[in-house]
């Protein structure tokens, strides 16, 4: 099934007179249950691609389609709700609010949702030991290493149960062990819970993680290949 | 939703210090409503109380006009009235008391008799039985707290001293209970005879109470019973005497209420600053919750909420600290006021001051915070995945902005239009108008400010350029610097011309008091003693002592006209050294002292529409005189009206002898020390308290309580100017923490800690200089405005004239805050660790 639908999508910026093409007309599609890696040199417009696809910005052309529907159509707080229920963002600096306990960040999006603190705690408590951080649900984020920050938030991206989980880059700001956990964590949330992944990098072995690699350059897509862990997969089939 | 806000509130209890900095406007804005509240509570909770515990179920009173009282014959003629069911005459005036351990003090005097009960008031609470039989000796009930105040109990002695000579009675009961509560314990009061013979009033009544019947129409029989009573008498509602009360602390009471607004406005500013700041600080949080999905109208909410809790916490401060300084301030009521309303002051806090004042601090900050809030949220979600955080907001247009600049400007002039146009009452609205629309138009012209400011920074070498560029990246953030700088400064210009003008205009209306080298009175300066007079025999002694060269008279008395507390004087001086004769034409003085006119003063003109060239209605005991008006003339005495009549013509038509005060002029060669202790001789004369004061302690003394209440409005501007400094810290502060990167790196290229300090304190500077200036404007055409308003609000003839010398103070004051309120963030900028800046997280 054919879960997220990009069709010539393009990302204008004006700088001035001046006009960037920071996605230039890009096609594809990401069945569900996949793990597909953007790789592409720094200002190829991977982080643009992210925001389209994730509801954050509007294309100046081309669309955007999620489950059949198109994003263009919807207003703000539509995409808003989409955002809270069926999208799970993972940033590059894990953007865990400080004043909040581990358990309380990953209950955010049900905060926002409506739901009770009390309520929340046992699903933000049995995700953070899903993520291997039982010990620390009341730890601050100032408390915890950059490899627990970013487990933190992807426990916070899995909390609502979406169908999409959307990563920029995030192994960027990590060391290459917890880079690895982290990777390791986000290929078992496809693999064992079957979520749909699209996950930014200009890390090679990062993105050989994915089933799939779609590569930009200055905002062109200028190959879709399965990656090698993928290919490996499929050669062992035979 | 109430569980995101309680998370919200969490940084509340780790940014204590700021909290506590934004919440101070709001602590001082409630805390003035609920002092002025509590204040005017009690000056007219106490009339009313009083009245509705003499008055019982009464309906209409005669009541006379002057402390003279009215003939007892009219009580036959009102008890006849068609309509009138019973009619209880009354002795209620205030009077002089000593008790026998020595110490006198004035209070309420009331006589009665058993026609009183007709009024079903608790008096006697119970005892009615007892206190009968013992009202069969001459004697006096007493109310507990005079019993306290003057140490005396159940047979002891009371010396009163009425306007007839001093009767000693002995205390025939001490009240307790509620009647004992009446006017706070503070009377005594006698059978109707005697207290008429005590108070020198033999044969004549204060009030008549009447008790309409049932059914009857209230207008009616007041007509008929006005009729009846003849024209030497007043007869309304008894609560008329409350409306008096209200009436005379009017034109303070809006003026003060005034200086609440506007503290209130400069409190919403400093939370709008905080709150602005706080939208700055949080881009980035809150993009985070924008892509997790959170709505707009739930994160505004969120803010408001935050915003509004920090108003409940300053009002609720502020509501305790108001209540201390009503219970202060209730101590120091004037003398003058007691004097003219004759009742005690209880403390009256009116049920809606606390709920008023916790509204106006929650919604003020709550409204407050709604511009900064609405920007806050409106930030793209997209911010939240750029590794640099969220950029300055994007309308980085570099001109004017001419929406809020031209909607700045016209509150402005509304507010202008409002304060000289506008029916008195919306005057202070028009100050407030004012300066909320100085604060927009200057948030409309924040570029050119900010480049201004930057220009200035940029002159004073590398660290001023540093800092020039730091305040062209942020104009909003020097915006919210200068503006704090604005109101600071613009308050203490308008205040410090304010002051001058009315000191000014005080002291030239005032300056002829001096004149008279001693005063020999029965009050301090700022006191109208009504009750009690010096004899009249001492003005030939005066004469006759050697050095003495010329001795005048001046006595007051208060009288009722036109339902309003007008202050009567009785002059006779040759040398004009009472303000009303000095500032009159030499011909009007002749005709007054020759008993041929009165002088009023312009306010009495202007209330009543009886000036110069009208013949004046003067209500007496015995029915109207009617004398014609020679001049009009500034007066500060009193603001529902003074009138000035020769000091024979006040003694023959409102039947008191005695003097209120002695005004004596000495030869030039005369030895003053000599004759003022000779004067203070005549005090052993008398058991009442004598002042013997010189023309220049008699001027300083009013100086000196003008000096105090400019004190009170002083402090609030201080107060005002320290809340500035903080709202400068915060900013600052911020800025830094912003710019640690930055500050980091530019360490770990060799810059030294205290070029870094430089560039902080620099920016403070420049920021301090350019709002000054601004400032000072502000503060210019503020003074204008108000001035306009506060003469015609308190009734005093104030002039404005332009005092450009507290822009100086200003000017100073603003660099000098600023660049104090620098210190602490310029050593937070120069500390920076470089490795932790520099490093992410
Ligand atoms: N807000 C913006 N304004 C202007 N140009 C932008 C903006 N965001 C991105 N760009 C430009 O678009 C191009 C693609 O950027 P981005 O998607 O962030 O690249 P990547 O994530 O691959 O490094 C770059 O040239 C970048 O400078
Ligand atoms: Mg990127």
């Amino acid at each position: 099934m054919t879960l997220l639908k990009a069709e010539d999508l393009r990302r204008d910026y004006r700088m001035g007179t001046e006009s960037v093409h920071a996605l230039d007309g890009i096609s594809f599609e990401v069945e569900a249950g996949t793990f597909v890696s953007v790789m592409g040199p720094s200002g190829s417009g991977k982080s643009t691609l992210l925001h389209l696809v994730g509801g954050l910005d509007r294309p100046t052309g081309g669309k955007v389609l999620l489950d059949g529907r198109d994003l263009a159509a919807l207003d703000d707080e539509s995409l808003t709700t989409l955002r809270r229920r069926e999208l799970g963002f993972i940033f590059q600096f894990f953007n865990l609010l400080p004043t909040l306990s581990a358990w309380e960040n990953v209950a955010l999006p049900l905060l926002l949702d409506g739901k009770k603190l009390s309520d929340t705690k046992p699903r933000a408590v049995g995700l953070l030991e899903r993520v291997g951080l039982g010990q620390r649900v009341d730890h601050r984020p100032s408390q915890l290493s950059g490899g627990e920050m970013q487990r933190v938030a992807i426990a916070r991206a899995l909390v609502a149960d979406p169908v999409l989980l959307l990563a920029d880059e995030p192994t960027g700001n990590l060391d290459s062990r917890s880079g690895e956990q982290v990777l390791e964590l986000l290929r078992s949330t496809v693999t064992e819970d079957g979520k749909t992944l699209v996950m930014v990098t200009h890390d090679h072995d990062a993105a050989s993680t994915g089933d799939r690699i779609l590569t930009l350059i200055d905002g062109k897509l200028v190959q879709d290949d399965p990656s090698r862990a993928k290919l490996s997969e499929t050669e062992s089939r035979m | 939703m109430t569980t995101f806000r309680v998370l919200n509130l969490r940084r509340f209890f780790e940014h204590r210090g700021r909290t506590a900095l934004s919440v101070i406007g709001i602590v001082i804005g409630s805390s003035l409503v609920v002092a002025v509240l509590g204040f005017f509570g009690t000056l007219t909770g106490s009339v009313e109380g009083l009245v509705q515990d003499l008055a019982g179920v009464a309906t209409l009173e005669v009541s006379a006009v002057s402390e003279a009282g009215f003939d007892e014959k009219i009580f036959f003629d009102v008890s006849e009235v068609d309509g009138v069911k019973a009619a209880v005459p009354m002795i209620r005036t205030s009077i002089s008391v000593q008790g026998d351990q020595g110490k006198s003090m004035s209070v309420l005097f009331l006589g009665l008799d058993q026609r009183a009960e007709a009024l079903e008031t608790d008096l006697g609470g119970g005892e009615q039985e007892r206190l009968r039989s013992l009202a069969t000796k001459p004697g006096v009930f007493v109310g507990s707290g005079l019993a306290s105040e003057l140490g005396i109990a159940e047979g002891d002695m009371l010396t009163f001293f009425g306007s007839a000579g001093q009767k000693s009675l002995e205390v025939l009961a001490v009240l307790g209970g509620d009647s004992g509560e009446l006017n706070q314990g503070l009377f005594a009061a006698a059978v109707l005879p005697l207290a008429q013979a005590t108070s020198g009033k033999t044969g004549r009544l204060d009030s008549i109470l009447i008790v309409t019947e049932e059914g009857a129409e209230i207008t009616e029989v007041q007509r008929s019973v006005q009729a009846a009573a003849g024209p030497t008498v007043s007869v309304d509602s008894p609560a008329q005497r409350a409306e008096q009360a209200e009436l005379l602390t009017a034109g303070p009471r809006t003026g003060m209420l005034r200086g609440t607004g506007l503290a209130l406005t400069v409190g919403a500013f400093v939370i709008f600053n905080t709150m602005n700041m706080a939208a700055t600080e949080r881009r980035g949080e809150l993009a985070t919750l924008r892509a997790l999905g959170g709505r707009k109208r739930k994160l505004l909410a969120g803010f408001l909420f935050e915003a509004g809790f920090m108003g409940l916490i300053g009002s609720l401060i502020g509501s305790l600290f108001g209540y201390g300084i009503a219970r202060e301030l209730v101590t120091r009521i004037p003398a003058f006021y007691v004097n003219a309303v004759g009742v005690e002051m209880g403390f009256h806090l009116p049920a809606y001051a606390i709920p008023v004042a916790l509204i106006a601090g929650v919604g003020v900050s709550v409204i407050a915070a709604l511009v900064p809030g609405r920007k806050a949220v409106s930030v793209s979600p997209v911010g939240s995945m750029r590794p640099e955080g969220v950029l300055e907001s994007a309308d980085q247009t570099h001109g004017v902005a001419w929406v809020p600049t031209a909607t700045g400007l016209v509150g402005v002039l509304a507010g202008v239009a409002m304060v000289v146009w506008g029916p008195g009452d919306t005057g202070f609205i028009g100050i407030a108008v004012m300066l909320a629309g100085f604060i927009v138009a200057s948030y409309g012209l924040t570029y050119p400010l900010a480049r201004a400011t930057s220009i200035v920074a940029a002159r004073t070498g590398v660290s001023g350029r540093l800092a020039a560029a730091a305040i062209e990246r942020s104009p909003r953030r020097a915006w919210a610097t200068a503006a704090a700088v604005i109101v600071a400064t613009g308050m203490v210009v308008a205040q410090g011309g304010i002051f001058n003008n009315v000191d000014r205009s005080l002291k030239t209306i005032i300056s002829s008091l001096g004149k008279v080298d001693f005063y020999l009175s029965t009050t301090t300066p700022d006191g109208f003693n009504v009750d009690v007079r010096l004899p009249a025999e001492w003005r030939a002694e005066l004469e006759a002592m050697p050095g003495v060269e010329n001795v005048g008279l001046n006595s007051f008395e208060f009288i009722t006209f036109e339902n309003n507390k007008v202050l009567l004087q009785g002059l006779e001086s040759s040398v004009g050294e009472s303000p009303s004769l000095a500032l009159a034409s030499p011909s009007a003085r002749q005709a007054v002292l020759a008993g041929e006119g009165a002088v009023v003063s312009d306010r009495f003109a202007e209330l009543y529409g009886v000036g110069e060239g009208d013949i004046l209605p003067l209500p007496t005991p015995d029915g109207v005189y009617e004398i014609p008006v020679v001049d009009e003339v500034p007066s500060f005495a009193w603001e529902r009206g003074l009138i000035t009549i020769s000091h024979e013509m006040l003694h023959q038509k409102y039947g008191r002898s005695g003097v209120s005060d002695y005004m004596i002029t000495l030869v030039p060669e005369a030895d003053r020390e000599d004759i003022r202790s000779r004067l203070e001789a005549f005090g052993e004369r008398t058991p009442l308290p004598i002042y013997v004061t010189s023309g220049t302690e008699y001027l300083a003394a009013i100086y000196a309580t003008v000096d105090q209440i400019n004190a009170l409005f002083g402090s609030m501007t201080w107060v005002v100017v320290g809340a500035a400094a903080l709202a400068i810290v915060n900013a600052l502060l911020i800025s830094v923490v912003e710019r640690k990167r930055e500050l980091g790196i530019m360490r770990a290229l060799g810059t030294s800690r205290k070029r870094l300090r430089r560039m902080v304190s620099l920016e403070a500077a420049a920021i301090g200089l350019v709002g000054g200036i601004a400032g000072a404007l502000v503060g210019f055409v503020l003074h204008r405005g108000i001035m306009g308003d506060v003469a015609a609000r308190s009734g005093l003839p104030i002039n404005y004239f332009f005092y450009p010398r507290p822009a100086i103070i200003a000017f100073v004051v603003g660099m000098a805050i600023a660049v104090a309120a620098s210190l602490f963030p310029a050593r937070r900028a120069g500390n920076v660790n470089i490795i932790e800046a520099i490093g992410y997280e």
